[in-house]
């Protein structure tokens, strides 16, 4: 629940709030309960990259996918590849965002997830590719 | 060595029968520790050393055959046996009573008024610490009750057997038809039938004559019979069987002849005066004797006689059909004295007397009604000034004598009964049996002989807590039993596991957490679901505590980081496969879910899915609903983070699944359904009637459910009348839902069957 609630407060940019309820998390969270873990790597990625701290933030996103890549929750593995394609644009690199964003598309489309499918095509196609 | 039960022949180590009369020497399969009152008879010839020096030696021989046969025949017409022969000494136990030489206070005490004794030099005994008061025997007043009763105590209560008076219209109606009648009042031993028969026979104009039944003895079949006869006279010149009931003349007869030439003896009788025929003890009757009175009730034509037996309850069960089907019996139950009448009694014994404050009601208490145990203790503190209420040893020999007539089973649940407490639950001995089993037939026969009354449960039956108790109690006397606090565990744990499903958390958790501290064997078993219902409750330092505590029973030793999510599948499915060779289908259903839980944590929601499925169709097959329940909650989190498309999702459906209670993941649910398929005004009102669902937790709406859980924890569940009226349906819902299993797994196969047709 914590992680639900830093996810949202970083998608309004109140980031510290964030970050603050992810300590908290941090401390109660079970190491391999893949959920929590995997939400908590990809917004605190989010948080690092808007802060500029760019190649923590994509470490972090990418170890959130590995994680995610290791289950069969789709949505999860999908938020997981959106977190690492918003660290990678802000990093420059259009190109691995897109093809973060391509991946995403396919697990929500396989999903049938009407909201995230829509919004990630969204995002793709504001996405320059190279 | 073996001494045979039955005729008490000492016979060669390793023999199976009894050399001597061929009775087997194996131990009953019941064989049981129990405390028994019993006399011990040792006895030797007086000079016998001397005597063996004087006689020839075959003389000597034949004469010891001649006294230990004489002696066994002695010990036997007394209900006792030879335990063995010692030189020229004879060694006897019996089941009751005592004779002898030289008696002991207690003995003296309950043979008061039968004998002479005179007082002797206390004896120093081994293993006794204190020198011990005896007595010297000198005589013995034949047929003389061992203990006379004072039935010239006021009587006391009584008010329906007295007012209407129903011995007194049975005998107007003898005299006024002129018929014979039987009347049995039936009670426990000391509640009042001889005294309320004295009252009765007070100032009557009848001939009365008294018969009394014994328990033991030879020749004790006639034996009230030739009382009766006796009192009656016989006439010098009858050479007929009358006579030869009475061992004065010699004459072959069958039961028949006798019981008509007594019959006829009797109207001849009662053709002179009306005649009163009493019969004391006559549960303790032989059949031949006990249909000797039928026969006379049957067919007596013409004669006032009125049968009056008196019997303890016991009676019924060795002739169910007493008095049965005669329109000319009455039987009457004496119930014990209520609490005012007790008092009322003990203030007539006191006769103005003051007895140390509290005192007399303790006495109440204890006597629970019963006058002669009031007038016993009453009797008892007079005489040694004591002040706390202490059982005479008439009433120790009354009641242990009681005890030894009941059927092994009978007395099992009785002491069984007795761990609990004074008051004790049927549920509590049915769970103390091993393997559990009910024990309403032994209750039922247990209260018949008054030696039990039925109450009103104090609290819901079979939650353990009266187990708990009387293991404690037991703990604290340092009998700790294990068996006892095994059984109250899983009682608790049962309790624990219904107030779970009935949505009080925190009454579960106690109740768990009871379980677990009274059976450290069963504690790990219990610990992690105390650790999730604690969770629940929102009492997260407790969970941390109880895990950690899991774990380091699990690993050995304390600080141990927790076991991966992976090592706990492997170790459930471990579990769950020597769980499926045992049949042991309520754990298993349990280790399913566990290992299903862990593959969800995990990452795995599709094989949790399909583990969650099979644990919950085995849940419904055992009952287990809390745990079907459970599943169905973590199924919903399979299926929404899963590969299950939200397409798919929506023909999930949660009909039977809301009868299990949970009805706020069935809304969930819904609510992601409607979310994933961008429909966000229906999300958010299935969200918000879930979430308003969760606040009905406490509504026990799984009334189906609940229901079933109750019968199989053998509880039957407290409906009202209108309920009741309604119960079928919900019985039948609960069966169709065990039938039909979830419709989530109806739903889901023929989907799985349409993807892998491509459609």
């Amino acid at each position: 629940m914590g992680t639900l609630l830093g996810e949202t407060l970083v998608l309004q940019g109140r980031d510290d709030e964030a970050e603050d309820v992810l300590a908290i998390v941090d401390e109660v969270v079970l190491r391999d309960d893949v959920d929590p873990q995997v939400r908590m790597r990809s917004v605190r990625a989010r948080i690092l990259a808007r802060r500029g701290e760019l190649d923590a933030a994509e470490r972090l996103a990418r170890d959130a996918v590995a994680l995610a890549a290791r289950t069969d929750y789709l949505v999860l593995h999908g938020n997981a590849l959106l977190a690492l394609a918003d660290v990678l644009r802000r990093a420059g690199a259009e190109d691995g965002a897109a093809a973060a964003l391509r991946e995403a598309l396919a697990l929500f489309e396989r999903k049938e997830h009407v909201p995230l499918t829509e919004r990630t095509r969204a995002l793709l196609a504001a996405t320059p590719v190279g | 060595m073996a001494v045979c039960a039955v005729c008490g022949s000492e016979n060669r180590v390793g023999a199976r029968f009894c050399d001597a009369c061929g009775s087997s020497l194996a131990a009953p399969a019941d064989a049981r520790e129990q405390r028994k009152t019993v006399t011990v008879l040792f006895c030797d010839v007086v000079g016998s050393t001397a005597l063996g020096e004087a006689a020839d030696p075959e003389a000597l021989r034949a004469l010891l055959a001649r006294y230990f046969e004489r002696m066994r025949a002695i010990v036997a017409r007394h209900g006792g046996t030879v335990e063995k022969f010692v030189g020229d000494a004879v060694m006897a136990a019996a089941g009751g009573g005592a004779r002898g030489d030289l008696l002991g206070a207690e003995t003296r005490a309950l043979a008061r008024d039968a004998i002479v004794v005179e007082a002797v030099e206390p004896l120093e005994l081994r293993g006794k610490a204190q020198p011990v008061v005896a007595f010297r025997l000198v005589t013995v007043e034949r047929d003389a009750p061992g203990l006379a009763r004072h039935l010239d105590a006021p009587i006391v209560g009584r008010v329906h057997e007295r007012r209407p008076r129903l011995l007194e219209r049975a005998f107007a109606n003898v005299v006024r038809r002129r018929t014979c009648s039987l009347f049995t009042l039936l009670g426990a031993a000391g509640v009042g039938k001889s005294r309320l028969v004295r009252e009765f026979q007070r100032g009557l104009d009848a001939r009365i004559v008294r018969g009394r039944c014994l328990s033991y003895g030879e020749g004790i079949t006639y034996w009230p019979v030739v009382e009766i006869l006796k009192q009656l006279g016989v006439d010098p010149i009858d050479r007929g069987p009358v006579t030869a009931v009475l061992g004065e003349y010699d004459l072959p007869t069958t039961p028949e002849q006798i019981a008509l030439a007594v019959r006829r003896r009797l109207e001849a009788a009662a053709a002179e005066r009306p005649l009163v025929v009493v019969f004391d003890d006559v549960h303790w009757g032989e059949p031949t004797f006990l249909d000797l009175i039928e026969h006379v009730a049957d067919l007596s034509r013409d004669a006032p006689i009125l049968l009056l037996c008196l019997a303890r309850p016991e009676l019924l069960d060795r002739r169910p059909g007493w008095g049965g089907g005669k329109l000319n019996a009455t039987t009457v139950l004496l119930e014990p004295l209520d609490a005012v009448e007790t008092e009322t009694l003990i203030e007539r014994l006191l006769d103005g007397e003051q007895l140390e404050p509290g005192l007399a009601e303790r006495i109440r208490l204890a006597a629970e009604g019963n006058p002669l145990f009031v007038e016993e203790m009453l009797a008892m503190v007079r005489e040694s000034g004591e002040r706390e209420v202490v059982v005479p040893p008439t009433i120790k020999a009354l009641l242990a004598a009681r005890l030894d007539q009941l059927e092994p089973s009978e007395r099992w649940v009785l002491e069984r009964g007795s761990i609990e407490g004074q008051l004790f639950h049927s549920a509590s001995v049915a769970a103390l049996a091993t393997p559990p089993a009910p024990a309403e037939r032994q209750l039922a026969a247990l209260v018949r002989k008054e030696l039990v009354r039925p109450d009103r449960p104090q609290l819901p039956a079979g939650d353990g807590y009266h187990l708990e108790q009387a293991y404690r109690y037991r703990a604290e006397l340092g009998q700790a039993d294990p068996v006892l606090a095994e059984r109250a565990a899983e009682l608790l744990a049962a309790s624990g596991r219904t107030a779970r499903f009935r949505g009080d958390l925190r009454a579960a958790a106690a109740l768990l957490g009871r379980a677990a501290d009274l059976h450290p064997s069963r504690r790990l078993a219990l610990l992690p679901d105390l650790g999730d219902l604690l969770f629940e409750s929102g009492e997260i330092a407790q969970v941390t505590a109880v895990l950690d505590e899991a774990i380091a029973m699990v690993a050995g030793h304390a600080g141990e980081q927790t076991a991966s999510g992976e090592a706990v599948i492997e170790l459930a499915e471990q579990a769950a496969a020597v769980l499926e060779r045992l049949g042991e289908r309520v754990l298993l259903a349990r280790v399913l879910a566990i290992a299903a839980r862990n593959c969800f944590f995990v990452g795995h929601a599709q094989r949790s899915l399909e583990e969650l499925r099979e644990a919950c169709e085995l849940a419904f097959e055992v009952g287990d609903l809390y745990v079907a329940r459970d599943c169905v909650l973590w199924m919903v989190g399979a299926i929404v983070y899963g590969p299950t498309p939200v397409g798919e999702m929506s023909r999930f459906a949660f009909p039977e699944a809301l009868r299990l209670g949970v009805e706020p993941w069935g809304q969930f649910h819904e609510g992601f359904v409607h979310a994933g398929s961008g429909r966000f005004a229906e999300a958010r009102e299935r969200f918000h009637r879930g979430t308003a669902a969760r606040g009905r937790a406490r509504d026990p709406r799984p009334r189906g459910g609940l229901l079933d859980v109750r019968r199989r924890d053998g509880v039957e569940p407290r409906r009202s009348p209108r309920r009741r009226a309604r119960a079928p349906d919900r019985v039948r819902s609960a069966r169709r839902a065990r039938r039909d299993r979830l419709p989530l797994d109806d739903g889901h196969a023929p989907r799985r069957d349409a993807r892998a047709a491509g459609t």
